[in-house]
């Protein structure tokens, strides 16, 4: 009803994207903080490309810019300079409005602290970005909730409210609702870092498999073991990509 | 799962927001429901007042213009009947007698005979219950009038009729007249008795009041010059058929006797509806603003899955307009029977019929905008900015707000709490946290302050209306006065007073009535005009203590110099200190100097005048017609027993008393009118308290919300649920402290305004203002225990919260 009453509200629309493109291409990105005490660079000059279907884990010591980077992926957080194309989309000309919903149809995202809406059961967790982006048949939406619950493991606590959820659980469902839209890209800041290793090992176990399904996976993880699982790894140190490379990094 | 094709997860989640959440969603209702509340009850009661007096009055079809005379005959309203532009006439006997119910007090009482019961068309006396018409010997009381005098139908009166013999009537009936003005208000008792009953009375079945409607065409609006006209010929034809007409007076169509006063009290409700909607409007930005601040983070992971702005407006402003429904669902009803309870009140004090309850279109058109428009729009901009907050801010918040440069206020707070180290620490961070939210802190501060502002300011009108008073009644130094039916040589009336037990001091007084007229012109004669007392003492008179507010008193070289009061001043504006006044006594027309104005509150139009000279005037000199006196005792019982023992002293000398007013009862009469307004002042101010409280209720609620997972972080390092408990009344007690400081600077200006308001509209006359510390004092007491009371409930809530609660606690 307000949506009519306030038609100037609801404009969103997201510029088409390029086809063929790369999954994520990031040409000089700079970033600067302003801080009490001064000007603080977080990320200072990054060129990054990820190919479609690739599994990259980003690792580095704390403080150093890992999730300012994969912030800049997913829109959540903008650069001072620098082009960040993310499936063919130029996301630092989109205004905050339009990478929300584009975001919702592009990117799932997963969160070290599961951030699942207290008042919603799972299954409305899971639902929730569908609704929003208005994608699928509203009759079709619990079916595709439920089969991706079902996916993650946790198909039987479906009608549980999160706080009632172990922090593993919990975790699956905030990777099921990040496959919600079926996004092409998943982008996870630490998932495992509240995890025991076991469950830990189960959703990096779990992240192969979608990019087997061809899904893009960019995690961030202080786990070496687990980073070893992926199939690139990128470090980052003050700042910079300080090695990019294909299997065992010592950190 | 089928009710989720039905209801989208979005809205499920504004669902729970409102179900899950009881505490919260309380406090919204509440904060709106205080505004919607307020506005209907002030908007019904005001029409239903309307509707009501209008109904009585129309039903009542009250006389444009009343002739008061000497006795006619029914025979001469015949022919004034077939004036032009008359619609209706009809006459009336009025005769003020003495009466005496159950107790041995002789009472004043208006008696009124109406030919014609059942044809009356003119300030129509309406039957309620018994005999209908009064039937011989009988007597029905006006509805005011039965509780007042402590009489039921089968009681017999006794009255004293003109020639002093006692005749016994019985009532049979009861009777609404809504021309007179209740009795527990005006002090007057009314009987309404057959042309029969008053020949027994030893009166002649003849009329003395001319009441006349005009035809409504020739009317128009409010213009009285018609009316005027009227008057004036039917004047010409009852004097043309010998009877004398004392005075006109013209009434304003539409308009009751006492509009004045009416509008006074609308004025008051319509502040009242205005404030407690202002306050309710500060009330609900808080409460919204809070909700959005604890929401941030859910907002952020929406928009983090792809929810848009506009989307998440929408679901926060459907939040607030549910909010909305709900208080009007819950506020409507409440409202209304509020109205009813004040229209009733009202009805009591203007004799009129209060009618049913009734809940209009136009007043739930009204409460719903301000249930649901105001609501939205208090609302539009602390959800604008909430949702307009980024995925990355949004998510940093972790519920214990970051350290923001400080700005002078927080400087200035440091500083003050730097110089206090000696307190505990617990308590330091109360008073930090007191001011961590300024804009709430305003909002709450300002609506307390408000609320306590008109709190002190009402006890302040309070005392400055009994000061007036206390004026007022210092105006009487003797302690009974007797009227007599006629007059009396002096000396004979003070030998006879003085051979009473328990009189310490006597003084013989002239006193006629008489009407004011505009000028001297012959014409003005025959105008409407007001009726005045001239009351003529001894120039050294010691028996009252008038206070002169211009001019002076009376000297004994004065001749024809008149002191009035402010309320002859009131109905005869013209009149100036130096000029001259022209009243007509009897068929003389006199000549007076204004030489001072008095006070004069609920006495009547009087005019001072040196007994000397008036006496002479009016051809009594050496005679007097009233006799005020001290007595010996200061008990009040003692003073009325003396009363009546001098009244039947006197009438065992043969002198006709009229009238006997011990003047502690009349103290009493106009204590009670007094009261009427304080007690209206008073639920003003018990209400804004009221709201006031909810605000600050509102507020902590929202504090320890808001605050919960400190109070987990505070519980894991060893606080008691005591000192987190004391956290937050020390906290609501610094808020109530401060904002009755605030309250009571402002509480002078506003006093001054108001009590000068309400004196001009209850008494015409500002009031002499005094400032009442008992006010500020309640108030301190009230807004602490307030303060400690609001914090209580979400401090015990803060306090039960266990660690594991608290850090999970979204
Ligand atoms: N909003 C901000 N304002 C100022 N400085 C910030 C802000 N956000 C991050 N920084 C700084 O940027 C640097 C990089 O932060 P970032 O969060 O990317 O680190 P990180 O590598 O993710 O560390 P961790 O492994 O601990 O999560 C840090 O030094 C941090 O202090
Ligand atoms: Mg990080």
């Amino acid at each position: 009803m307000i949506g009519k009453l306030l038609p100037w509200l609801a404009a969103a629309d997201v510029p088409r994207s390029k086809s063929n493109a790369v999954a994520v291409e990031l040409t000089d990105v700079r970033k600067v903080y302003l801080t009490g005490a001064g000007e603080f660079v977080a990320l200072k000059g990054i060129d990054l490309l990820v190919d479609n279907g690739e599994f990259l884990a980003v690792v580095g010591k704390s403080g150093n810019g890992k999730s300012t980077l994969i912030n800049m992926v997913t829109g959540i957080d903008r650069p001072t300079s620098g082009e960040v194309w993310v499936a063919g989309t130029a996301v630092h000309t989109l205004t905050e409005n339009q990478i929300a919903v584009w975001r919702g149809r592009t990117v799932g995202v997963v969160f070290q602290f599961f951030q699942l809406l207290p008042t919603l059961t799972v299954i409305e967790n899971v639902m929730l970005p569908m609704d929003f982006c208005n994608v699928y048949d509203r009759a079709e939406r619990p079916d595709r909730a439920m089969d991706l619950l079902n996916l993650v493991g946790v198909g039987d606590q479906a009608n549980k409210v999160p706080a009632s959820l172990s922090g593993g659980q919990q975790q699956r469902v905030a990777i099921a609702r990040s496959l919600a839209n079926d996004p092409p890209l998943l982008v996870a800041d630490e998932p495992t870092g509240n995890l025991d290793p076991r469950t830990a090992e189960a959703v990096i176990e779990l992240f192969r498999e979608l990019t087997q399904g061809g899904k893009t996976i960019l995690m961030v993880t202080h786990d070496e073991d687990l980073a070893c699982c992926a199939s690139r790894i990128v470090t980052v140190s003050e700042g910079r990509i300080a090695r990019d490379g294909y299997g065992t990094v010592e950190l | 799962m089928n009710n989720y094709v039905r209801l989208s997860p979005r809205w499920r989640k504004v669902w729970s927001d409102i179900w899950g959440n009881k505490i919260r969603t309380l406090l919204v209702v509440l904060s709106i429901s205080v505004g919607v509340f307020a506005v209907g009850m002030v908007y019904s009661s005001y029409l239903m007042f309307q509707r009501d007096l209008n109904i009585s009055f129309v039903a009542a079809s009250p006389a444009n213009a009343s002739l008061f005379t000497d006795p006619f005959d029914e025979e001469l309203v015949e022919s004034i009947r077939s004036l032009k532009d008359i619609k209706a006439a009809e006459g009336r006997r009025n005769v003020n007698l003495r009466i005496r119910a159950g107790d041995d007090q002789w009472r004043q009482m208006v008696l009124v005979a109406i030919p014609d019961y059942i044809k009356q068309k003119v300030n129509v006396v309406r039957h309620l219950s018994g005999a209908w018409p009064p039937g011989d010997g009988d007597v029905l009381l006006e509805r005011s009038s039965v509780a007042a005098l402590g009489v039921k139908q089968g009681d017999r009166i006794t009255v004293e009729t003109s020639t002093g013999r006692k005749r016994s009537v019985k009532v049979t009936g009861v009777v609404y007249d809504p021309s007179q003005t209740p009795s527990s208000f005006s002090g007057n008792y009314y009987g309404y008795i057959s042309m029969d009953t008053l020949e027994k009375l030893d009166e002649s079945r003849q009329l003395n009041q001319l009441n006349l409607v005009v035809e409504p065409a020739v009317l128009k609006d409010n213009d009285t010059t018609t009316i005027k006209d009227v008057g004036r010929q039917s004047w010409k034809k009852l004097e043309q058929g010998g009877a004398k007409v004392s005075w006109m007076q013209v009434n304003k169509p539409g308009e009751h006797q006492m509009q004045g006063a009416i509008n006074a009290l609308l004025l008051l409700l319509a502040v009242l509806g205005v404030l407690a909607l202002l306050l309710g409007t500060f009330l609900l930005i808080n409460t919204v603003s809070a909700i959005l601040a604890q929401q941030v983070r859910q907002v952020g992971i929406m928009k983090s899955i792809g929810a848009s702005r506009d989307q998440i407006l929408r679901m926060y402003l459907s939040l607030v307009g549910a909010y909305g429904i709900l208080s009007l669902v819950v506020a409507a009803p409440l409202g209304a029977l509020a109205a009813q309870a004040v229209t009733g009140f009202i009805s009591e004090m203007f004799n009129f019929d209060a009618g049913g309850l009734e809940l209009p279109p136009r007043v739930v058109i009204l409460e719903a905008v301000v249930a649901v428009l105001v609501p939205l729009m208090a609302a539009l901009g602390p959800v604008w900015r909430g949702t307009g907050i980024t995925v990355r801010e949004a998510l940093n918040d972790y519920g214990i707000s970051a350290i923001r440069t400080k700005g002078w206020v927080d400087k200035m707070v440091d500083f003050g709490l730097g110089r206090l180290k000696k307190l505990p620490r617990p308590v330091l961070l109360s008073l930090r946290n007191t001011f961590r939210r300024k804009g709430r802190l305003a909002l709450t501060l300002l609506t307390l302050t408000v609320a306590g502002t008109v709190f002190m300011a009402v006890f302040s009108v309070r005392t400055s209306l009994y000061s007036t008073l206390d004026q007022a009644l210092d105006y009487f130094h003797y302690d009974v006065m007797i009227e007599f039916a006629d007059s009396y040589r002096a000396s004979r009336i003070e030998q006879a007073v003085l051979e009473v037990p328990g009189v310490k001091m006597v003084e013989c007084w002239g006193r006629v009535s008489g009407r004011m007229l505009a000028d001297e012109r012959k014409e003005s004669e025959t105008e409407a005009s007001k009726n005045v007392y001239i009351i003529a003492p001894p120039v050294k008179t010691q028996m009252i203590n008038p206070q002169i507010i211009a001019g002076r008193w009376l000297l004994p070289d004065d001749e024809n110099a008149a002191v009035v009061n402010t309320e002859v001043l009131k109905d005869n504006p013209q009149l100036k200190v130096g000029e001259s006044a022209v009243i007509i006594v009897g068929n003389r027309k006199l000549r007076f100097t204004v030489v001072g104005v008095v006070q004069g509150i609920l006495a009547g139009p009087i005019v001072y005048a040196p007994y000397e000279w008036l006496a002479g005037a009016v051809q009594e000199a050496g005679r007097a017609r009233s006799v005020q006196l001290v007595a010996d005792y200061q008990d009040a019982k003692e003073q009325s027993s003396l009363g009546r023992s001098i009244e039947e002293h006197l009438k065992k000398n043969s002198l006709r008393v009229k009238n006997v007013t011990i003047t502690w009862e009349q103290k009493k009469l106009i204590r009670s009118q007094f009261d009427i307004i304080t007690t209206f002042l008073l639920i003003m101010a018990v209400l804004l308290a009221v709201v006031g409280a909810l605000g600050l209720a509102g507020t902590m609620g929202i504090n320890v919300l808001e605050r919960t997972r400190e109070i987990g972080v505070m519980r894991a390092v060893g606080a008691s649920s005591l000192d987190i408990g004391k956290v937050f009344v020390v906290e609501a007690l610094c808020i109530g402290l401060l904002s009755w400081a605030a309250g009571m600077i402002l509480a002078v200006p506003v006093a001054v305004m108001l009590s000068y308001q309400v004196g001009m509209l209850f008494l015409k006359n500002p009031l002499t203002f005094s400032f009442s510390f008992l006010g500020v004092g309640i108030w301190l007491v009230l807004s602490t225990m307030l303060a400690v009371m609001a914090s209580l409930l979400p401090a015990w809530n803060a306090a039960r919260l266990s660690v594991r609660d608290v850090l999970s606690y979204e």
